[in-house]
C-alpha cells in the first residue's frame, strides 16, 4: 500500500515501566491498521526520564506493577503534565489501559494507604481496598454504543467516576471499574481509559478505528478511514464472547 | 504420628488407583490431593524423615532441571524420590511420597533417600519453611500467568520471605544472570552459589517485554554489557552497587544445534570441558548448569556429569519427538513469552522453514488470560505452513495476522479442537518427502495432543514416559 495518507504521531508512554498484560499489542494493532490504510504512524517511546517536547496526536499507556507505576506517576506529573494536557485540550486522542488509566485519573490510593497523583484527565479516583480483598480478574464483555467490547481484566484497584466523568461502557460480564456500579472505563473528550486488556484493540477493531479516527480528527480531519477486511478480528471477538458465556 | 495418617494415605492410594482405572490420568495429582487435604502434615513430616530435600523453582525449566539433577544422583548410585510429571503443587509432592510411605507413615530406607522436587513458584514460597530444603535452586523469574500469580514483583517478595526463613546452613543456588533472582538470593544468611552464561548476546538492551528493566534494589538504571535473552545477562546498576555476582558454574562457547541439541563448555570448580547434549537452546544450558551446581551443593558427586548430561533425554513435551505414521512430530511446550520466544529462536536456527502447528488453550493451568501471546514475537516465526488450534485458536490466528507470519493469513485454518488441528496439519504436509511437523502447545493443549497421540498408539502416556 502506498503511504500517501497523513502522518499519525503516537506518543507511547513508558513502555519500559508500563508493559504488563501485553499492552504493546495495542500499539502493534494501531500501527498495522494505520499502515494498511496508507497512514504513516510515527511512534515516540517515552522513557521514564524523558521530557516530551513535540506534540502528539495520540497517547498510549499500558498497565504496570505497583513500583513501576510509582515511577510512571512521577514522570508524568513532574515532567510531562503540561504537554499531555495541552495536547488533549487541543483534541488529541488517548488510550490508557489498566494502571495507565488509573494514572490518568486524579489519584490512586494503594493498598498501604499511600497515594499516587495522576494527571486528572478523567474525573475519577482509584482505591485499592487492601491486599486481602480479591482482585477483579476474568473475562469482560460490555456494551459500548451500539456494539460490544471484549477483553480480560486483572486489577486490584477500584475506580470510581466523579460527576464530570462519563463511563466508556456498561458491564455485561465481569467487574469493570469497581464491581459495584456496572460502569467500565471512562471517556473525556478524545481520551479513553479502560481496564480491558487482551490485548484490547486487536479483537475490538471498531474501538481501534474509533481511536484512529478521533486522533486523525485532530491532525487530518479530511482523511477518511477505509474499512478493512476484519474477519480474523471479529472471529477472535466472538471467541471472547463465547468464553465469557455469551453466545 | 496423627491418627488420621493411615486413613489419609489409604484414601489417597484408593483415589489414585480409581483415577488410573477410569483412565482419567496417571492418578498422580488425585492421590496427593486426597492425602494432603486429609492430613496437612503429611508432606513436611514425611520429607523430614529423609536424608535431605533439594527444591527447584523458577518460571521456566523446573521439570528439565529436576530430571537432570535426579539423573546425576542416580548415576552416583544415590536413591532419589521425585515428582517427575511436573505436578509441582503440594498435592504433587504428596503423590510422589505416597508409594514410599507404609501404613504407620514411615518411609522405607529413609536415611538414604534424597528428595529432589520441582516446586511451583508460589508452592515453594508456601512450603519451604516447613519442608526445609538443604538446597534450594532458583532458575529465573519471568512473567507467567499473571491472572493466577499476579505481578512478578509479588512472586519475588514471596520468595524473599521464604529465603529469609531457610536454615542458615542450607545452600541457595541461583541464576547470576537474572537480576530479579539475584536480588532475593543474595540475602540468604547461608551459602549462595551462582551459575550463569558467559555468552555474547546479540544485544545490550533487554527485550521490550522483559520484566526487569531497572535495578530491583534502588530502581536505578541497569546497565547491561550483554543480554543473553529476555532480561538475563551481565548487568550492573548505575546508582548503587548491585551487579551480576561471580559464578561457581558457567557456560561458555555455546553452539546451537537447532531443535536436536547443543554443545558448549561447562566450567565448574572441579571440571572444565566441552559437552554435547540432546537438549536444544541456551535456556536448557542454564537448566543443566543449575542441575550441576545443585548436585554439588547437595553433595552428589559430579565426576561423571559429562556422561550423564550427554545421554540425558528431554522431559516429556519439551522438544519431545513423537513418531506418527509418515510424520515426525516435535512437541514443544510454550507457556509464557520468554519460553515461547526462546522456542521461536530455536525454530529460526533450523536450516529450512518447517510445517508448524500452534495450539493455545485457556485452562487454569495455561492461564485463562491469553493476552501473553501479544508479548510473543511471532514476527520471528517463518513457517512453511501454519496451522492453529486449541480453545483460543481465533486469538492465535489474529496474532499471526498482525505478526504478518503467514504470507496468506486467510489460508490459516482455525480449528479449535486439538485432533482436527493435528490432522489438518499432518495432512497438509503428507505429500512431502520430509514429513516433519513442529507443534508448539500450551500446557493443557500439550497434554491433550499427547493424549490424542497415545490413543493412536504413537507414544506412551505421560506418566509412563516420565518415570
Ligand atoms: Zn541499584
Amino acid at each position: 500500500m502506498t503511504a500517501s495518507g497523513p502522518v499519525l504521531r503516537i506518543a507511547y508512554l513508558y513502555p519500559d515501566l508500563m508493559n504488563l498484560y501485553a499492552d504493546r499489542g495495542n500499539v502493534t494493532c494501531l500501527v498495522q491498521r494505520c499502515v494498511w490504510r496508507g497512514i504513516t504512524p510515527e511512534i515516540r517511546r517515552l522513557e521514564w526520564n524523558d521530557r516530551l517536547v513535540e506534540a502528539a496526536d495520540l497517547y498510549v499507556i499500558g498497565g504496570g506493577q505497583d513500583r513501576q507505576q510509582q515511577l510512571a506517576s512521577q514522570g508524568l506529573t513532574t515532567r510531562n503534565a503540561d504537554r499531555i494536557l495541552s495536547d488533549l485540550a487541543d483534541g488529541a486522542a488517548m488510550l490508557a489501559v489498566c494502571g495507565g488509566y488509573q494514572l490518568m485519573a486524579h489519584r490512586y490510593r494503594a493498598a498501604d494507604g499511600s497515594e499516587l497523583p495522576g494527571l486528572g484527565v478523567f474525573d475519577a479516583e482509584t482505591i485499592h481496598p487492601g491486599a486481602n480483598v480479591p482482585r477483579c480478574i476474568g473475562n469482560v464483555v460490555c456494551d459500548w454504543n451500539d456494539s460490544r467490547l471484549v477483553g480480560f481484566e486483572n486489577h486490584g484497584g477500584r475506580t470510581y467516576l466523579g460527576t464530570d466523568a462519563a463511563p466508556l461502557a456498561r458491564v455485561l460480564r465481569g467487574h469493570g471499574n469497581n464491581a459495584e456500579d456496572g460502569t467500565e472505563g471512562a471517556v473525556a473528550g478524545a481520551a479513553i481509559g479502560t481496564y480491558l486488556h487482551g490485548s484490547v484493540l486487536p479483537k475490538n477493531p471498531h474501538l481501534a478505528d474509533h481511536i484512529i479516527r478521533t486522533a486523525l480528527a485532530h491532525s487530518a480531519p479530511e482523511f477518511k478511514l477505509e474499512p478493512l477486511h476484519d474477519s480474523a478480528e471479529w472471529a477472535a471477538h466472538r471467541a471472547a464472547l463465547r468464553v465469557a458465556g455469551l453466545r | 504420628m496423627p491418627i488420621r495418617r493411615p486413613i489419609a494415605t489409604l484414601a489417597g492410594r484408593t483415589a489414585g488407583a480409581l483415577s488410573r482405572l477410569t483412565r482419567r490420568g496417571g492418578g498422580t495429582a488425585v492421590s496427593g490431593l486426597v492425602t494432603s487435604a486429609l492430613d496437612p502434615g503429611f508432606v513436611p513430616e514425611s520429607l523430614r524423615q529423609l536424608h535431605s530435600t533439594v527444591t527447584i523453582t523458577g518460571t521456566n525449566g523446573k521439570t528439565t532441571t529436576t530430571a537432570a539433577l535426579c539423573a546425576l544422583a542416580r548415576a552416583a548410585g544415590q536413591p532419589v524420590l521425585t515428582n517427575p510429571t511436573g505436578s509441582n503443587l503440594e498435592r504433587g509432592l504428596a503423590a510422589a511420597l505416597l508409594p514410599h510411605v507404609n501404613w504407620t507413615g514411615q518411609i522405607r530406607d529413609a536415611p538414604n533417600l534424597r528428595a529432589i522436587l520441582e516446586l511451583d513458584e508460589w508452592a515453594f514460597a508456601a512450603l519451604a519453611p516447613t519442608i526445609r530444603p538443604r538446597v534450594a535452586v532458583f532458575l529465573n523469574l519471568f512473567r507467567d500467568q499473571l491472572d493466577r500469580y499476579g505481578e512478578v514483583d509479588r512472586t519475588a517478595a514471596a520468595w524473599q520471605e521464604a529465603i529469609d526463613r531457610l536454615d542458615p546452613d542450607a545452600t541457595v543456588v541461583a541464576n547470576a544472570d537474572d537480576p530479579a533472582v539475584v536480588a532475593v538470593a543474595r540475602n540468604h544468611r547461608g551459602p549462595v552459589l551462582f551459575f550463569g552464561a558467559d555468552v555474547t548476546g546479540s544485544s545490550t538492551t533487554p527485550d521490550a517485554w522483559a520484566d526487569v528493566r531497572r535495578c530491583p534494589l534502588c530502581d536505578g538504571r541497569l546497565d547491561w554489557n550483554r543480554v543473553v535473552y529476555a532480561h538475563l545477562g551481565s548487568y550492573r546498576c548505575l546508582c548503587c552497587d548491585f551487579h551480576r555476582p561471580k559464578t561457581a558454574v558457567r557456560i561458555t562457547d555455546f553452539q546451537p544445534g537447532g531443535l536436536t541439541g547443543s554443545s558448549y563448555r561447562l566450567i565448574t570448580p572441579d571440571s572444565d570441558g566441552y559437552i554435547q547434549v540432546k537438549l536444544p537452546g541456551l535456556y536448557n544450558a542454564y537448566n543443566l548448569a543449575a542441575a550441576v551446581v545443585g548436585a554439588q551443593a547437595a553433595g552428589i558427586p559430579t565426576a561423571n556429569a559429562k556422561d550423564v548430561l550427554e545421554t540425558f533425554q528431554p522431559a516429556f513435551g519439551r522438544a519431545e519427538t513423537i513418531h506418527a505414521p509418515g510424520t515426525t512430530i516435535t512437541l514443544l511446550l510454550v507457556k509464557n513469552p520468554t519460553g515461547a520466544n526462546q522456542t521461536l529462536d530455536l525454530l529460526r536456527s533450523e536450516p529450512e522453514p518447517l510445517d508448524t502447528l500452534v495450539l493455545l488453550n485457556d485452562g487454569v493451568a495455561d492461564g485463562e488470560d491469553v493476552s501473553w501471546i501479544w508479548d510473543v514475537e511471532f514476527e520471528r516465526l517463518a513457517p512453511r505452513r501454519l496451522q492453529v488450534g486449541g480453545r483460543r485458536a481465533e486469538d492465535l490466528a489474529l496474532r499471526m495476522k498482525y505478526a504478518g507470519v503467514a504470507p496468506t493469513v486467510d489460508d490459516v485454518q482455525v480449528l479449535p479442537g486439538i485432533a482436527p488441528a493435528l490432522d489438518a496439519a499432518m495432512k497438509a504436509g503428507s505429500t512431502d518427502r520430509t514429513r516433519r511437523l513442529i507443534v508448539l502447545a500450551t500446557y493443557t493443549a500439550m497434554l491433550d495432543l499427547r493424549a490424542v497421540c497415545t490413543r493412536r498408539g504413537w507414544v506412551a502416556p505421560y506418566w509412563q514416559s516420565a518415570a
